[in-house]
């Protein structure tokens, strides 16, 4: 009986690792539409933005936040086109970290309250793309990985 | 040159996929945690509001979610018949955006369907990629291969 079923998990485990490629992709347009009202909220109000992350607390305010923003409106970018997958997930898992610490933490979890709960998505969804990469519909393999 | 630097951090970065998969599952148990339980605790306001909307068998689709959304917790936390759940519990969440989100738009402050769309996107890479070397469906069904 077991193994029978075993069979089927195993069978079904084949059938389903032809999408993996799939789910990187919706993954990555998802969080490139995620980041691009951020994004553009920031550099339309820099100054604004500026003296917030001052109000946060944060040092080198107006560093930081001109670092975040190109992060983000980078990200926008390279995580559609599926390029440098890897490398922009890096910056960004350190944005949604600070901004769970900085802004979120004390909110608790629910997004109702502006707790963690997306910046902590969104932090899980890029260790995946950093550990997974962009997949198979993306310029990375077409650049990085066609030829291995 | 560029070639070379992304094969290279791509063989160390590649150690990191099982624990973010671990994580993954361990957020997702945890959001479908409250809704489960919540169904569970007053099942028949559940199906008067599942009638309300227009849910066809509403008691029925009532047990149907709560059971599954209370699978979801318990599997998805061991990592047992990771790609398996996950199939239902997208369903669940396709029909949540369908008959309470949608018209809500996207933000989740809105009550939009952001929420559950990312929720099927992490069901969506369990049932693509399995549970990683943290569960025990790689005990059960991967290691010897």
């Amino acid at each position: 009986m077991f193994s029978k079923f075993r069979e089927f998990y195993l069978e079904f485990s084949v059938l389903m690792n032809h999408f993996q490629s799939f789910s990187l992709l919706f993954l990555r347009l998802a969080l490139a539409y995620g980041f691009y009202e951020p994004a553009l909220t920031k550099w339309s109000n820099f100054s604004a933005t500026v003296e917030w992350f001052t109000q946060l607390g944060i040092p080198f305010a107006s560093l930081i936040t001109f670092l975040t923003a190109s992060f983000e409106i980078v990200a926008v970018l390279l995580l559609s086109l599926g390029l440098f997958t890897r490398f922009i997930s890096i910056p960004l898992m350190i944005v949604m970290l600070s901004a769970i610490l900085f802004v979120h933490i004390g909110n608790g979890f629910s997004v109702g309250e502006n707790g963690f709960e997306i910046p902590l998505y969104y932090f899980i969804f890029l260790g995946i793309l950093l550990s997974r990469g962009a997949g198979k519909f993306s310029l990375d393999f077409l650049f990085f990985k066609k030829e291995k | 040159m560029l070639g070379k630097i992304y094969g290279f951090s791509t063989n160390i970065l590649q150690n990191f996929q099982s624990i973010s998969l671990l994580l993954a599952r361990l957020v997702v148990a945890y959001g479908f945690y409250d809704p489960a339980i919540k169904k569970w605790q007053d099942i028949d306001a559940i199906a008067s509001w599942f009638g309300s909307m227009g849910i066809p068998l509403p008691t029925l689709n009532a047990y149907m979610a709560a059971t599954t959304e209370l699978l979801g917790v318990v599997l998805l936390t061991l990592g047992l018949f990771t790609r398996l759940i996950s199939v239902p519990l997208m369903v669940v969440m396709v029909v949540a955006i369908m008959t309470v989100h949608l018209a809500h738009g996207f933000a989740a402050g809105d009550n939009g369907f952001e929420i559950p769309l990312y929720y099927m996107l992490f069901l969506f890479i369990f049932m693509s990629h399995g549970a990683g070397k943290f569960s025990l469906d790689y005990l059960f069904f991967e290691k010897e291969k």
